[in-house]
């Protein structure tokens, strides 16, 4: 067989059997991986906002994983933000009733250790609880720039979301 | 023509004599860059150990059969799926290790060490022999990265997997950058000072990455 035919042929061979591969072992561990998201979402809510009933409405909003409402009236987003790396933070924003910055979870980020442990910091999370409008200024971490960046888009995210679309978030079931 | 090293000898070679990170400088990357913590570092270890043991063993099952020209994207797709399945094997199974890994778990496709390993062993041996070479040289990846990250918690930190040892005299800067430099430095001081005899008289073309395209078969390179 010529090698121009050969090379490119071979290589799509390779490429077709890896990714059946991956398909095979992405469905064997995507409802575990699912799971494991799930519980450390809820372990994260009740350490972040404490003990409480939360529940999900259908609501959707661009950028928003989903909104969670706790009987106390306060509001939490999920959302999934960019940092280092594309969508590799995912935060909970909480809000209060009345729609400031009440507490913030990293429940994930996959940006290195050094930066992760840096923004993860209460230090740097704290500048941001009391925050009642998205265009604040805030100090970003030196050396964790974007990681830093990623965790104020989401915060502005969040509250643009809730003072756009208050009324409907707070009445809805 | 020589005689092929013994089995033992093909997987021990990796651990300290030919060790990738503390004599072949080879992966430096995550090599200080997960290991302030001994957790993490076993962890990210055997990750790529299995990711190299997996990649040479397909690479030298597929040696006869991949053509020249399109070697390195099909070493580097071969590469890439077993990182990918590791990643969904960690994410499932050990989350928090997972995200202690971060970016570097996806980083480990271009480790050097295992493209090394392919092109330099896994294409030109048996299948038998590139495992046992991807084990030895993940084994010794795997002590290094364990040897600098218990260093740097135990002395950095005062602890080790967790465990308070002695939190009152810890030397900081040691989880820091500039202190996994220091402790690197010191360690592969060491395993060269045990590892190695004085350089051969005569360097040989084998294993020379360049023997092909220079003039190897006249003597060229050779003397």
């Amino acid at each position: 067989m010529p090698e121009w035919i050969k090379a490119p042929l071979v290589l799509t061979l390779i490429c077709g059997l890896v990714s059946a591969a991956l398909v095979f072992a992405n469905d064997l561990t995507a409802d575990a991986i699912a799971a494991a998201e799930q519980a450390r979402l809820q372990e994260s809510l009740r350490d972040a906002f404490g003990e409480a009933e939360y529940t999900v409405p259908d609501l959707q909003f661009d950028g928003i994983n989903q909104v969670i409402l706790d009987k106390r009236g306060n509001v939490i987003y999920d959302i999934t933000s960019t940092g280092y790396e594309k969508d590799g933070q995912h935060l909970l924003i909480g809000l209060d009733e009345a729609g400031a910055v009440s507490g913030i979870c990293v429940v994930s980020i996959e940006d290195s250790p050094t930066q992760s442990a840096k923004v993860q910091q209460d230090s740097f999370l704290s500048q941001f609880i009391g925050w009642d409008a998205p265009d604040r200024s805030y100090n970003a971490i030196s050396g964790a720039t974007k990681s830093s960046e990623g965790i104020q888009k989401a915060v502005a995210l969040a509250l643009q979301t809730d003072l756009d679309n208050r009324e409907v978030i707070r009445n809805a079931e | 023509m020589p005689n092929k090293p013994s089995l033992f000898s093909e997987f021990s070679k990796g651990i300290i004599r030919e060790n990738p990170n503390l004599v072949g400088l080879l992966g430096m990357c995550p090599m200080l860059a997960v290991t302030q913590e001994a957790k993490n570092a076993l962890g990210m270890g055997l990750a790529t150990t299995f990711v190299l043991i997996g990649s040479n063993f397909v690479i030298s099952l597929l040696r006869k059969v991949i053509p020249k020209s399109v070697k390195l994207p099909a070493y580097i797709v071969i590469i890439a799926g077993f990182v990918t399945l590791i990643e969904f094997l960690l994410h499932c199974y050990f989350p928090e290790l997972y995200s202690a890994l971060g970016t570097f778990l996806s980083l480990i496709t271009v480790n050097c060490i295992i493209l090394g390993r392919a092109e330099m062993f896994a294409c030109k041996n048996n299948v038998f022999r590139s495992v046992l070479d991807g084990a030895g040289m993940g084994v010794g990846f795997t002590l290094a990265l364990f040897l600098v990250g218990s260093l740097r918690e135990i002395l950095g930190t005062g602890t080790w997997f967790g465990i308070t040892l002695n939190g009152s005299y810890s030397v900081s800067v040691l989880t820091l950058a500039p202190g996994g430099f220091f402790v690197l430095g010191c360690v592969i001081a060491v395993v060269n000072k045990l590892a190695h005899k004085p350089a051969p008289r005569n360097i040989g073309c084998q294993g020379c990455p360049m023997a092909d395209t220079c003039a190897a078969s006249k003597g060229g390179c050779s003397q």
